[in-house]
């Protein structure tokens, strides 16, 4: 870590992720912390400014929410913070660290501090729910540590789904599971490694109201009983009026929307 | 930031996610399935054609010796050669041959009846046990004898006079000239017509005449050397006995040497200086000597065989690599259709190797498992061909392998297991080598793009 992070922590905690905030040497570091986050897209001729230097500090137990309309760059922002891709520049910062952009150190990073859960559940159709939840735990650990912590691996997965409510659908294939199930099973996988971070791109766009109720309420029962720290991209108003924070993705940049509800 | 253990090579997933990909989509058994075709394909055809090489050069080599020396003019002693000859450093056994050709008579039945009918032979005088040491005829005739002089003579002695050439025949021609003179195949004691061709006197411009001797033979023996263009054509005679019945004539006989070698592989080194000793026992110095290796005399029969076994691997190679293209198509459809899966999977920290592997184990896996039961298939069916094939003729009434064509009355096979085996590792290989493309492009998959992909 470089002395000029150093010095970032030492400042005072900046309250919003506002426009405002540029260079990291103007605000401290929080549990995790994105500065000036540049990324464009080309279409043909023209280059599409997604994200035009964004800053963001979660807390350690927060809920983050952002919203935005289509297209406005939540999922990619997303990305970003999950190491997912690479921007023009910009950094991500985990309790003051400055997080590695690629190669192998970002895999293991994703792999460890951050746990993503998709609008459309992407679970790995040929394996069962179970197996489903036991795949981050085989990519992070290599053989020998697997054969070792197999057995307390299988049982930490069953114990997630079974907190999941379930119990009796472990062996099921993802076919055979609803959208709700489904959505469970991706959250229980999103929990595996004990992530720091859920990163959570509409994790209930794809479901009926009902179902979307009770897959929020179990994320927001994560965030109370194990201070779970989420950043929930949505456009479900509701979902994010439930957020500690709320904040918008406009014109590339994050705003804060005002409201604060410490849910 | 601390660096962190990244995953591993060695990370469980690759093989979970290679191998549940394999068994969960089906056009994997196709691709599987056709290396399993080629390879067996492969060992099995090489196996018959190896069979019928080895199976050829047995044949012809046991009615030949190592070292086949021709001479002309036939002056030259032959106790003088031999002598000669076998006091070269390399020689183990040596023997003559003179040979002339006959006619036998036979009969062919048509509407009209019987008809005088002759069949052409080559008459083999031979010296029995010196021919023994040399070639492996003798051990081609059906009824043992004690001494391979016995082979020409009877026990008890024909009916009619001893004097009478016994002569060593074929299967074949017993067979053939039997029917026609006596409705059955001939056996040993059975008597025939030879025609043998003998100079007479000399007509007004001193020119040599030839007149046809026509005398009674008696079948001493039968042999099968399994060659049948071979067996169709050559009787053998003891030369001593009947040296004034057949080859009394200068004319028109052919001598050759037979030697035998102590180690066949020096053979072209031993030629020309067996040809150097003999034409140094001639004083005119324009002795015609030419020795040649037995596989040189059947030179083109033999390079005929390799020849078809090269070009049917080459052409049943392709069927591998058809089966390999499969791979390629299955593949790349896979990657296609896993694109999100493959985006997920870098979401969870799967690394781009970590992706590559898994596409790399699936074709490995292909190859693997379809060569390994194209070599298990292969050698079963390669093993069994014989009764493969009497059971598709008793069972469809097919034979696959007419007898009448060919020198065998069953399929010849060998097993060249160091070949077997390099054609099932080249299969492997292959299939590992076409799934590199469609590994290295789930590899480049942007994790992004990936997991927006529709």
């Amino acid at each position: 870590m470089s002395n000029a992070d150093e010095t970032i922590r030492d400042l005072p905690a900046g309250e919003t992720a506002d426009a405002t905030a540029r260079a990291p040497a103007t605000t401290a570091l929080d549990f995790l912390s994105v500065r000036d986050i540049r990324k464009s897209y080309r279409m043909g001729r023209q280059t599409l400014d997604v994200l035009r230097g964004v800053d963001l500090d979660v807390k350690k137990g927060e809920i983050v929410a952002i919203m935005g309309q289509s297209g406005s760059g939540k999922s990619t922002l997303l990305h970003q913070i999950g190491l997912l891709d690479e921007p023009e520049s910009g950094e991500v910062y985990f309790e003051g660290d400055a997080l590695p952009r690629r190669g192998n150190q970002a895999a293991a990073a994703r792999s460890r501090l951050f746990g993503f859960i998709f609008q459309f559940y992407h679970l790995l159709p040929e394996f069962t729910a179970l197996e489903n939840v036991l795949m981050p735990a085989m990519i992070l650990d290599d053989l020998g540590v697997w054969r070792r912590r197999k057995g307390e691996h299988k049982e930490r997965a069953a114990r997630i789904l079974e907190r999941m409510g379930l119990k009796e659908r472990m062996k099921h294939r993802p076919k055979e599971l609803s959208g709700g199930e489904r959505q469970r099973v991706a959250i229980a996988r999103a929990l595996m490694n004990k992530p720091p971070v859920l990163l959570c791109d509409e994790p209930t766009g794809n479901l009926d109201r009902g179902t979307a109720e009770g897959v929020r309420s179990l994320l927001w029962e994560l965030n109370q009983s194990d201070g779970q720290t989420m950043i929930v991209v949505t456009h479900d108003s509701s979902v994010a009026a439930q957020a500690n924070r709320t904040l918008e993705l406009v014109d590339g940049r994050l705003a804060n929307t005002g409201s604060s509800n410490g849910a | 930031m601390e660096s962190l253990p990244g995953p591993s090579w060695t990370s469980p997933y690759r093989w979970a996610v290679a191998l549940r990909l394999l068994r969960a989509r089906k056009i994997n058994l196709i691709s599987i399935l056709g290396v399993t075709v080629g390879v067996a394909s492969i060992i099995v055809v090489l196996a018959i054609m190896d069979g019928f090489q080895r199976d050829l050069r047995a044949v012809i080599r046991g009615t030949l010796s190592d070292v086949i020396v021709e001479i002309d003019p036939r002056e030259l002693g032959y106790e003088e050669i031999r002598e000669t000859v076998l006091a070269l450093d390399g020689v183990k056994a040596m023997t003559l041959q003179r040979a002339t050709f006959g006619l036998i008579q036979a009969a062919t039945r048509d509407t009209d009846g019987a008809r005088q009918n002759f069949l052409p032979v080559r008459i083999i005088g031979v010296l029995p046990e010196q021919e023994r040491e040399v070639s492996r005829i003798f051990d081609f005739v059906k009824e043992a004898a004690n001494q391979p002089e016995d082979v020409f003579r009877l026990d008890p002695p024909p009916m009619f006079a001893e004097s009478t050439p016994h002569i060593l025949m074929s299967k074949w021609l017993a067979r053939r000239v039997g029917y026609s003179l006596y409705g059955r195949t001939m056996r040993p004691n059975d008597n025939f017509g030879l025609i043998t061709f003998s100079e007479s006197d000399k007509n007004n411009q001193g020119q040599a005449t030839w007149a046809p001797n026509d005398r009674d033979v008696v079948c001493s023996r039968l042999y099968d050397s399994r060659n049948s263009e071979f067996d169709k054509l050559h009787i053998y005679v003891d030369l001593r006995s009947t040296v004034h019945d057949f080859f009394s004539s200068p004319d028109g006989v052919v001598t050759e040497l037979r030697i035998k070698l102590d180690d066949y592989t020096q053979a072209r080194d031993m030629i020309p200086r067996i040809e150097r000793a003999i034409k140094a026992l001639d004083p005119t110095g324009l002795a015609f000597v030419q020795g040649q290796t037995w596989e040189e005399r059947q030179g083109p029969l033999l390079a005929a065989v390799n020849n078809e076994k090269v070009i049917l691997s080459f052409v049943l190679f392709f069927i591998v690599l058809v089966a390999c293209f499969t791979i390629f198509a299955t593949l790349t459809m896979t990657v296609v259709e896993k694109t999100r899966e493959i985006g997920v999977l870098r979401a969870m920290g799967a690394t781009a190797p970590g992706i590559l592997s898994i596409f790399m184990l699936n074709g490995a896996l292909v190859g693997l498992v379809g060569a390994a039961s194209g070599y298990g298939a292969g050698l079963y069916v390669a093993s069994n061909v014989n009764p493969i094939r009497e059971f598709l003729r008793d069972r469809f009434g097919w034979d696959i392998f007419p007898t009448d064509i060919y020198s065998f009355d069953y399929i010849p096979t060998y097993i060249d297991h160091r070949a077997a085996l390099s054609f099932t590792l080249g299969a492997a290989l292959s299939a590992l080598f076409f799934a590199v493309i469609p590994a290295i492009r789930a590899a480049r998959l942007d994790p992004v793009r990936a997991l927006r992909y529709e």
